[in-house]
């Protein structure tokens, strides 16, 4: 379970970088057609607004796997060790709760943006899609928030006091 | 539904829309009706406004009225492509010659066309209105018959605008609002095409050296309500509703905006800039060049199973009746 | 329970949760989840948190961070940053803080550019931070220069919060864009004197060149180096001023020559554009994770009407004019402690401005000092977005490191207000001979 959520999340980040390479080729193209011939490339806003919201959400997940989401901790290091787990431990398990809500609500967002017919400006892509990515997204950030939550508590439990 | 804080009266409203504070959209509009329904109803309902997407953004608005993040919301229907394709029929060129013009049509139509109707479906409208028509600005080439427009890079304020602007051989290009003003102060645009409240509302009087008049799209605006704060209210109060808002606060809100429009017009002009007004016999080049535009909207339109070629004439005939 | 109240114990509410190690952007959504339940209900909090960040990760305006980060990771991974800094050193660096100051100054000319106080942060971090740090120069001063160097681009046309502001309050946006150049050459120039005092105070903070001086012939090999790093800036200026393309696509067409001059000087091989790619989504998802948590806890105070009582009740005091200007600065401040600059000026302006008028202030004038009142939030806790960028890209310096390190430049952005105040003239000279 945990190597194949790993994965998946690694997976997903190489993903968000070759959208955001496309993103940048994109731009370049449509400011270079745009002066040398005239004639810009249409959707480049569309295009960077979708990119955009793939990258993010794309790896967000592996960001949390890492455990690189920032935190202040000048207070926390005071704690006792084993504290100190059972608290990582309770984050984790809030941020996988608060993730699967995010999620659930984005996809009832994806749900009426699919009702609605909502695309883009320019080259009517359909939004619902992208939310779905987003769900994607922030389903394995639940995941692996609460795989860190599980193996706090465990280390919790089993920490040598002495 | 309400969260456990102290509201100061039994229906308590929150207003959201996506202009600066300072519209007045907001100060002679949403406050004045906000204000009428809180004396009619002895204090019962009060509102806060909200501009500025300070609730979320301008594409988001008709959604934060279906799902009551908003008790009311107004916007573009433009901002959420897609999902009104009906209420296009405004972009399209040389429909409303003023805002009060094209607010009455969009009304009218609303009222008669149930597809139209079917499209504001999960919200409450309150009224439909446009802004004045958009023209064409720019900043060093002066535009006077189509000829002129060929290969000018234009903002583009729709995408029905983009068909417009590419049929006239310019080259559109999409960009924010907040853009607009330094990409045409340095060139990355040769000019927009926007209504000339604009001028006056974004600033873009400073920038601004050329305006050619021709009414070439209108962008139709909305005001709804969130369904389920709608049925909390009583059969009065709901009557009260209606009866402020509708064909009349259309009306008054295209006052706003031909107001605005001519203080835009007035600002670039005591700046220098020099305004071009098509005529009526020059009308004809132009509407020669934009002829396919109308056929291709008609067509999408019964494509996807609308009646376009009626509300397309039925469009025309409102033109003169409410002129 | 009115909803300010709400609004005020969610602030606390935030402080406690940041203080008990959980990650920023989870605290802040948190918190905004909970208040907005009470204000408004579940139903609107459970939408407006499914809509907010997707709508919040799908903003144009805001892909100019991902991209310029893109440009800078490039130019870090290929040593592009590290020839910069070997040329400054050869020219500035037997100078007490010599290289601090060069940070300032490419802080500066970076924000200018992007107009994103993130994506310079983030970008001018990742460059100057482990160069610094060769050069043995104290964590607590190098990250400061960053952070303050990059609060000035918003003064420097192009300048988004400043047209934002233009449309709030129809002041002419040309003469505003205009008045904020002197401003921020004072800004820079206090911010230079705060690190020659630091370093003279503490000179381990900033050790000089030992060497002394360099020799002219190095100076001139080590120029000569930096002209992939100069083209670039070249072109991303050049194109922005001569309206070649937005600032929002500069960003694009900056990574992508980044990478065409790091392949054409034949410094970036597969593992390294990997490295970059890596990172810069990376920090792109961390940067992002916060902005959307900003986002709903600035939804959140907007509907507890906290910020908008607050500005009112400061900017009705019947008080001497300038008492008041100072209250609803102080007001600014303290809000922008909480929330994100942009959403702060329209959320305040429609209370502010007019009183400001009323009370015989120019308006020009305030939108300059606004901005720069807003524009220290962004270094304070416990929402400074600029310090948790820093903390981003370097994680290995403590965060109260980094806000400590802020600290006289926070007192250089006071000390510049009050110029400003005292002398309008700084602002107002410029815009006057425009008309
Ligand atoms: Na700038
Ligand atoms: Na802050």
């Amino acid at each position: 379970m945990k190597r194949w959520i790993e994965q998946l999340a690694r997976f997903s980040h190489r993903l968000a970088q070759c959208i955001l390479f496309m993103m940048a080729i994109y731009i370049t193209i449509d400011v270079l057609s745009r002066w040398m011939w005239n004639k810009p490339i249409l959707g480049a806003v569309d295009f960077t607004e979708l990119g955009l919201s793939m990258v993010i959400f794309l790896s967000i997940a592996y960001t949390h796997v890492k455990e690189e989401h920032i935190s202040i901790d000048f207070v926390f290091e005071r704690f006792p060790k084993r504290m100190q787990l059972v608290l990582h431990a309770i984050i984790h398990f809030l941020t996988f709760i608060l993730m699967v809500l995010i999620g659930w609500s984005t996809s009832e967002y994806a749900i009426r943006l699919y009702n609605a017919n909502t695309t883009t400006g320019d080259l009517t892509i359909p939004l619902y899609p992208i939310a779905w990515v987003a769900v994607i997204g922030l389903s394995l950030f639940a995941l692996s928030a609460l795989l860190h939550a599980i193996r706090y508590m465990h280390k919790g439990v089993f920490i040598n006091d002495s | 539904s309400q969260g456990i804080a102290l509201t100061e009266s039994d229906h308590h409203l929150v207003i959201s829309h996506f202009l600066p504070g300072s519209h007045p959209i907001q100060t002679d509009i949403l406050k004045e009706i906000g204000d009428e329904w809180t004396e009619e109803s002895n204090h019962s309902i009060t509102y806060d406004l909200y501009p500025s997407n300070a609730l979320g953004n301008a594409g988001s608005q008709y959604d934060m009225a279906v799902t009551g993040e908003a008790d009311i919301a107004l916007s573009v229907h433009g901002y959420s492509p897609g999902r009104f394709s009906l209420v296009s029929i405004l972009e399209l060129p040389f429909f409303a010659e003023s805002a009060v013009h094209g607010s009455k049509i969009i009304e009218h139509l609303f009222h008669e066309f149930p597809s139209i109707q079917k499209q504001h479906d999960d919200s409450v409208p309150l009224f439909l209105f446009t802004a004045d028509p958009a023209q064409l600005v720019t900043k060093t080439k002066r535009i006077k018959s189509p000829e002129d427009v060929k290969g000018l890079r234009i903002r583009s304020p729709s995408p029905l605008a983009n068909e417009i602007l590419e049929a006239l051989g310019a080259v559109p290009v999409s960009m924010p609002m907040g853009d607009v003003y330094e990409s045409m102060e340095r060139g990355v645009i040769d000019g927009a095409m926007i209504p000339l409240e604009a001028l006056y509302n974004y600033n873009l009087h400073e920038v601004t050296n050329y305006i050619t008049i021709g009414n070439f799209s209108t962008t139709p605006f909305f005001a709804v309500m969130n369904k389920h704060k709608y049925n909390q209210f009583s059969k009065s109060e709901k009557s009260m509703i209606h009866e402020s808002t509708g064909l009349e606060a259309a009306i008054k809100s295209g006052e706003v905006f031909d107001q605005d429009g001519r203080k835009g017009r007035n600002l670039a002009e005591e700046n220098g800039a020099k305004v071009y007004e098509v005529d009526k016999i020059q009308i004809g080049e132009w509407n020669a060049a934009l002829k396919p535009v109308f056929e291709t909207w008609i067509e999408e339109m019964e494509k996807e199973g609308y009646p376009g070629r009626e509300i397309y004439h039925r469009a025309l005939e409102l033109k003169e009746e409410l002129r | 329970m009115t909803p300010e109240m709400i609004g005020m114990i969610g602030i606390i509410g935030l402080v406690g949760l940041l203080l008990l190690k959980i990650p920023v952007g989870i605290a802040l959504i948190i918190i905004a989840l909970s208040g907005t339940t009470l204000i408004r209900g579940w139903d609107v909090a459970f939408s407006q948190l499914g809509r907010t960040p997707f709508d919040t990760a799908s903003s144009y305006s805001l892909s100019v961070i991902p991209l310029f980060i893109l440009m800078g990771m490039i130019l870090s991974y290929t040593g592009m940053g590290k020839d910069l800094y070997k040329a400054v050193d050869s020219w500035i660096g037997h100078w007490k803080g010599g290289l601090a100051m060069a940070t300032i100054g490419s802080a500066a000319i970076f924000s200018a550019i992007s107009g994103s106080l993130n994506a310079t942060t983030a970008t001018v971090s990742k460059i100057t931070l482990p160069e610094m740090e060769k050069y043995r120069y104290k964590p607590s001063l190098s990250t400061a220069c960053v952070a303050a160097g990059g609060t000035l681009g918003i003064l420097i046309p192009p300048s988004v919060i400043l047209i934002l502001y233009g449309i709030q309050t129809r002041e002419p946006i040309g003469e505003l864009l205009i008045a904020g150049i002197i401003p921020g050459m004072i800004q820079m120039l206090l911010f230079i004197l705060i690190v020659v005092f630091l370093v003279r105070r503490d000179p381990t903070l900033a050790p000089a060149r030992e060497e002394g001086s360099a020799l002219t012939t190095e100076k001139m090999t080590t120029l000569i180096r930096m002209w992939p790093f100069a083209t670039l800036f070249l072109i991303s200026i050049g194109g922005i001023y001569l309206g070649i393309f937005t600032p929002t696509e500069a960003a694009g067409v900056g990574a992508i020559s980044a990478l065409f001059f790091s392949l054409l000087t034949r410094k970036m091989n597969w593992h390294r554009l990997k490295l970059a790619f890596h990172e810069s989504v990376k920090l792109t998802a961390y940067i992002f994770f916060i902005l959307i948590g900003a986002t709903l806890f600035s939804q959140f105070l907007t509907i507890s009407r906290l910020p908008v009582e607050l500005t009112y009740l400061v900017s009705r005091l019947d008080l001497n004019h300038y008492i008041i200007l100072i209250g609803i600065l102080l007001a600014l401040f303290l809000l922008g402690c909480f929330i994100e600059g942009l959403s702060l000026i329209v959320l305040t302006i429609p209370i502010v401005y007019p009183i400001i008028l009323e009370l015989g202030f120019n308006g020009v004038w305030f939108g300059i000092i606004m901005v720069m009142a807003i524009n220290i939030g962004s270094l304070t806790p416990p929402l400074g977005i600029s310090i948790f960028v820093i903390k981003g890209v370097a994680p290995n310096i403590p965060v109260q490191t980094i806000f400590k390190g802020a600290i006289p430049m926070i007192v250089g952005m006071i000390i510049c207000i009050l110029i400003l105040i005292i002398f309008p003239s700084f602002v107002t000279i410029l815009p006057s001979l425009m008309r």
